[in-house]
């Protein structure tokens, strides 16, 4: 139950910041000159965040890649 | 009479640089009584006193808007720090200092690197509230817990608060030991803190470890090519020393050349701390927003680890507390993780898990520096 109210939560927290993103994305803050909000720039910590884990987990793939490939040479 | 033209400067003294001696003085202090990031904190505090000094003769004085004299500290800042080269270069050595060994030899703890640094999009956000776009940014970067990273980025975006902004991150990186343990407890039960994980040594090639810096440098500079100083610089010292060929080189880069360019950084820094620019109600909310920064990153890294513990079988649990190490103060943020367990359980070991999740908080603080490159360099 508890892993389920999780994974809720967690999709949830997606969805929204995710929705924020689509919706922003029409009116392009980056580079205001003006304080936007905390909500201006709320689609970047999702893309920010979203773009961080996208790059590490394309490491951790190509690092198991490289372990198991080099490993293979060794034996 | 001539001897009172000696004293003509105390009648130019302005109360406001007292004030900055005073905090020049408590960055000494902290340096050399409490050894917190005395290479850093020394210099700037010194430097601090020196530019508030009236018409220093250490930094570029200018009289109806004609520059009269240059300063020492004025050249190096645009010799160095105006363009980004003296943290690059820092970078290289850095980078020699790395063993990604641990991390190569268990690439998932990758994963909290890159949870760790929320407290960076966090401050974005809340940094908007007061300031406009870029200066955001910059503030935001101070969550990349890297002097480097948030200087370039800060440098890059024009920023209007450089100076705070390098203050703030070198200070915060330096007080992690005592910023991150309440987060932890805050977020962890005695029985979380006292989980126990066992280190497989795996043993990584070197192969392995040649190509990991490169082809890194070539993923980064496709996706943010803003980055490609940050990562390549890092990677680059990292390759002298897994190299094998260039071990003089990598001893110079770890020792000479850092030093060198850490004597240079933290006096030139203190440039941008003249108190007409340092003493304003922005500089007390930017280090407001950077202690945000570092609490956010703490505890996204550590409920990160929570949630994952959600999917894993008992005897597979993650101590959460390794979260926290994601931050990528090398190696303070991995020594207080493992202090923490230490104090919970003697017998609880945590340093190779902990000192592999901030060797992948560095990684992942430059991908994030060029993410926000990305969105507001342009």
């Amino acid at each position: 139950m508890k892993k389920l109210i999780a994974v809720f939560l967690a999709l949830l927290f997606v969805f929204s910041l995710t929705s924020v993103a689509v919706s922003a994305e029409t009116a392009d803050t980056s580079g205001s000159d003006e304080p936007v909000g905390f909500m201006g720039n709320l689609k970047y910590m999702g893309l920010g965040m979203f773009g961080i884990f996208l790059v590490i987990g394309v490491v951790i793939v190509i690092t198991y890649l490289l372990n198991a490939i080099t490993s293979k040479k060794t034996k | 009479m001539e001897l009172l033209s000696l004293f003509e400067n105390f009648l130019d003294l302005d109360w406001r640089m007292v004030v900055m001696w005073i905090i020049g003085g408590a960055l000494i202090y902290l340096a050399i009584k409490r050894d917190m990031e005395p290479t850093l904190l020394l210099p700037m505090g010194f430097g601090a006193i020196l530019v508030n000094l009236p018409f220093s003769g250490a930094i570029n004085i200018f009289e109806n808007g004609e520059l009269i004299h240059e300063g020492p500290l004025s050249t190096l800042y645009n010799a160095g720090i105006a363009n980004e080269l003296f943290p690059l270069i820092l970078f290289i050595g850095i980078g020699a200092m790395i063993d990604f060994g641990p991390l190569l030899s268990n690439p998932k703890l990758m994963l909290f690197g890159a949870a760790a640094q929320f407290g960076i999009f966090f401050t974005l956000c809340m940094a908007s509230i007061f300031f406009a776009d870029k200066d955001a940014a910059s503030i935001a970067i101070i969550g990349a817990a890297d002097g480097p990273t948030s200087i370039v980025v800060a440098q890059k975006l024009k920023s209007e608060y450089v100076g705070p902004i390098m203050v703030a991150a070198y200070s915060y990186m330096a007080l992690v030991p005592i910023i991150q343990p309440p987060v932890i407890k805050l977020l962890t039960t005695k029985k979380e803190r006292m989980i126990r994980m066992p280190y497989v040594q795996r043993e990584v090639s070197k192969t392995t470890k040649i190509l990991f810096p490169i082809i890194l440098t070539v993923l980064a500079g496709l996706i943010a090519p803003d980055s490609v100083a940050l990562i390549g610089f890092l990677m680059f010292g990292n390759l002298i020393r897994e190299c094998g060929v260039l071990d003089s080189l990598s001893e110079t880069a770890q020792k000479v050349l850092a030093n060198l360019i850490t004597i240079f950084l933290g006096i030139t820094i203190a440039s941008q701390m003249q108190y007409e620019q340092f003493l304003k109600v922005e500089t007390l909310l930017i280090l407001g927003l950077g202690l945000v920064a570092f609490i956010f990153d703490t505890a996204g890294g550590v409920l990160f680890a929570k949630f994952l513990n959600l999917f894993l079988k008992k005897d597979k649990k993650l101590n959460p507390m390794i979260g926290a190490a994601g931050i990528s103060a090398f190696p303070m943020a991995g020594r207080v993780v493992h202090k923490i367990a230490l104090k919970e359980d003697p017998q609880n070991f945590l340093l190779m898990q902990a000192t592999g999740v901030n060797v992948s908080g560095q990684i992942a603080s430059v991908i994030a520096g060029g993410m926000i490159l990305n969105f507001f360099g342009k």
